[in-house]
């Protein structure tokens, strides 16, 4: 009765939205689950249930996984980006659910918080779990990668079958606990690196033994090829690898066979479609159709957009405010280039969460690395342009490279008169837009 | 010639603490002085007596229990170096290692709380008028009224991460006493942007904006 009465009311607020314009989507499953908190027990959920869950990237993994069984004539329910709490993944099962209490789908495909996987999974059981990766993020919230773990760890039932990143030592740690596991992972490609670039990492020695990992090379921290010289804790090859990455055509193989072409050659793209590919693979898609439905035609790239104005190439690398990984990642994107570049810095809200003055995180990112003779110009812009200009300082960047921009208003002028060589918007999420619209200007 | 330590580089940098040994480096050059920086790794010999300013950062409570089992050995070192007048800065957590049940320099005793403390912090103290400012995220505390323990040149702050680059008055306070008996022209050191940026977090109106 509380479940049929908790589904009317959640559609009745689902159609009191649509009717009045509103458009939150979390709502109707908070509002649910306030009048009957355990809504979600007593529901039949579909056979297969997959959730993804890591500190960057699992809206993105969901969304191919969710488009790539649709693909393939699956019926498909799967919540919106960032509605990945509770009452999140509530107003899904509301959206979807019918009265008698069934989900009617071949799929349930969720996005989960880190910390809030375990509140999901008392009520529903996935299959399949997605560990994407665990990373620095949000630290006023979450404290550190260890407590983030720990949660995630809480969260897993018995019977799940865990994929997680096989090159990352802080995700292998799964691997020490009793789930099945399948790992994804990237061979060497272009951007790994051998020598020992001063960066800051989440692990630098083993979980087991405490030895200090090798590595024969990294994608950037403490992802790569690593190994315990103690004891068997290391990479091993990964179940789903992609084995072969190609520059020019944007063509990856996995496994040596599989062909993908991707959208941009940025990491954590790759590793979204590893793990997609893994999820689709176990489900038992064959690879042929799992290839055609990961292709770039379908997967859309929210971190990179190219543009070329009068000649000139202006890049926006979208970034996430309280996690070094999107920069480190965008500065080793860029660093690629060795043609004269401007990069442009910013953000207008440290979060949307809180309101906490903490930008410790810029210490984490490797701007060094960024310090040459093509390096041209360095914008600094936004509210906490002196934050990020005394970051740049402190990288070696001379100080005769930095332009202090009050906002990135209108900044097209600014770029065209002002700067050298090809833009590069290492920007958060929030200034990628003002970003934009300031290249547009440019006429 | 400053010679300065990082002191387990690779296992207590969890936020952005790298930033200190960064910002003293770089202002010391400012002046015309040479410095060196030693990013020491867990494992790897500590000699004290070869440093003029150590510093040690924040981790997490498993990599800050690994370094408190390498760091005890060092106890009788570290109390000469103190009474020989070295630098000590420690940001954050590791400010748990000097206290009862560790290396029991200082007399505080660390309780865990089941919340992590996490805030903004002002600190007032004795070193010059205006505040020191910074950011906590921990979970322990110590039994001690004030936020900074300042003692001989040893300064230990729950603050965590880059608190001599948010804190340029502290920074120059520390490089004038390191350079006190040298040629070096302390006044050479330019913070403009650093006190450019410490004003942004005094200005209420940003507060605001975040809050809407």
């Amino acid at each position: 009765m509380k479940r049929f009465l908790g589904t009317l009311i959640g559609k009745m607020v689902f159609l009191a939205e649509k009717i009045m314009h509103y458009n939150a989507s979390s709502f109707p499953g908070e509002f649910v689950l306030k009048l009957f908190p355990d809504y979600l027990r007593n529901i039949k959920y579909p056979e297969l249930v997959i959730m993804v869950t890591g500190s960057c990237g699992k809206g993105s993994t969901t969304r191919i996984i969710a488009d790539s069984l649709r693909e393939n004539g699956m019926t498909v329910a799967h919540n919106l980006e960032g509605s990945n709490l509770l009452s999140g993944v509530a107003s899904t099962i509301i959206k979807n659910i019918k009265f008698s209490g069934k989900v009617p789908k071949d799929a349930l495909v969720l996005e989960t918080d880190e910390r809030y996987l375990k509140f999901i999974t008392k009520y529903i059981k996935p299959n399949y779990l997605v560990i994407n990766n665990i990373t620095r993020d949000q630290p006023p919230r979450q404290g550190d990668f260890d407590i983030v773990f720990g949660e995630i760890l809480k969260g897993i039932p018995e019977n799940t079958h865990i994929i997680v990143n096989g090159d990352d030592p802080v995700t292998k740690k799964f691997s020490l606990y009793k789930n099945d596991i399948t790992y994804f992972g990237i061979d060497k490609f272009f951007a790994s690196y051998e020598n020992d670039i001063n960066d800051v990492r989440d692990i630098n020695y083993c979980p087991k033994c405490s030895a200090r990992l090798d590595y024969k090379y990294r994608h950037y921290g403490s992802v790569g090829d690593f190994r315990c010289p103690k004891c068997d804790f290391a990479r091993n090859t990964p179940d789903f690898c992609i084995t072969s990455v190609d520059k020019d055509t944007n063509e990856i193989t996995v496994n040596n066979k599989s062909k993908i072409t991707a959208n941009e050659l940025i990491l954590f793209n790759l590793y979204n479609l590893a793990a997609a590919y893994s999820v689709l693979s176990l489900v038992g898609i064959p690879e042929d159709k799992i290839s055609s439905s990961l292709n770039a035609q379908h997967v859309q790239n929210k971190i990179y957009k190219e543009m070329v104005k009068k000649d000139r190439k202006y890049i926006a690398l979208n970034c996430k405010a309280e996690n070094n990984a999107t920069y480190n990642l965008a500065v080793i994107h860029t660093a690629l280039d060795k043609s004269p570049k401007t990069i442009v810095l910013g953000l207008r809200e440290i979060s949307r969460r809180y309101t906490f003055f903490d930008l410790s995180w810029l210490y984490d990112i490797n701007f060094e690395l960024l310090n040459d003779d093509n390096l041209k110009n360095v914008i600094c812009a936004g509210p906490y342009r002196y934050d990020f200009a005394t970051r740049i300082m402190l990288a070696g960047i001379p100080k005769d490279k930095i332009i202090i921009l009050e906002n990135l208003d209108h900044a097209g002028k600014v770029f065209e008169e002002q700067t050298q060589g090809t833009v590069y918007g290492i920007l958060n999420f929030d200034y990628i837009e003002p970003f934009i619209n300031s290249v547009n200007e440019i006429e | 010639m400053i010679k300065i330590a990082n002191i387990y580089y690779d296992l207590l940098n969890l936020y952005g603490d790298t930033g200190n040994c960064k910002a003293l480096a770089y202002h010391l050059r400012e002046t015309g002085e040479e410095v060196s920086v030693d990013n020491i790794r867990f494992g790897d010999n500590i000699n004290f007596n070869e440093y003029n300013l150590i510093f040690i950062g924040s981790g997490t409570e498993n990599n800050l229990k690994l370094a408190l089992e390498d760091i005890l050995k060092y106890k009788d070192d570290i109390l000469k170096y103190k009474s020989n007048g070295g630098f000590l800065i420690a940001t954050g957590n590791s400010i748990e290692l000097f206290g009862k049940s560790a290396l029991e320099i200082f007399d505080y005793t660390v309780t865990y709380n089941d919340e992590r403390i996490v805030r903004d912090v002002c600190i007032k103290t004795s070193l010059f008028d205006s505040d020191i400012i910074g950011f906590e995220n921990h979970r322990g505390t110590i039994d001690r009224e004030e936020k900074m323990i300042l003692d001989d040149n040893f300064m230990l702050t729950y603050t965590i991460g880059p608190l001599l680059v948010r804190n340029p008055k502290l920074t120059d306070y520390i490089i004038k006493k390191l350079l006190k008996d040298t040629d070096s022209d302390t006044s050479k050191a330019d913070y403009s942007f650093e006190e450019k940026a410490y004003e942004t977090s005094q200005n209420t109106d940003l507060k605001n904006i975040a809050a809407e």
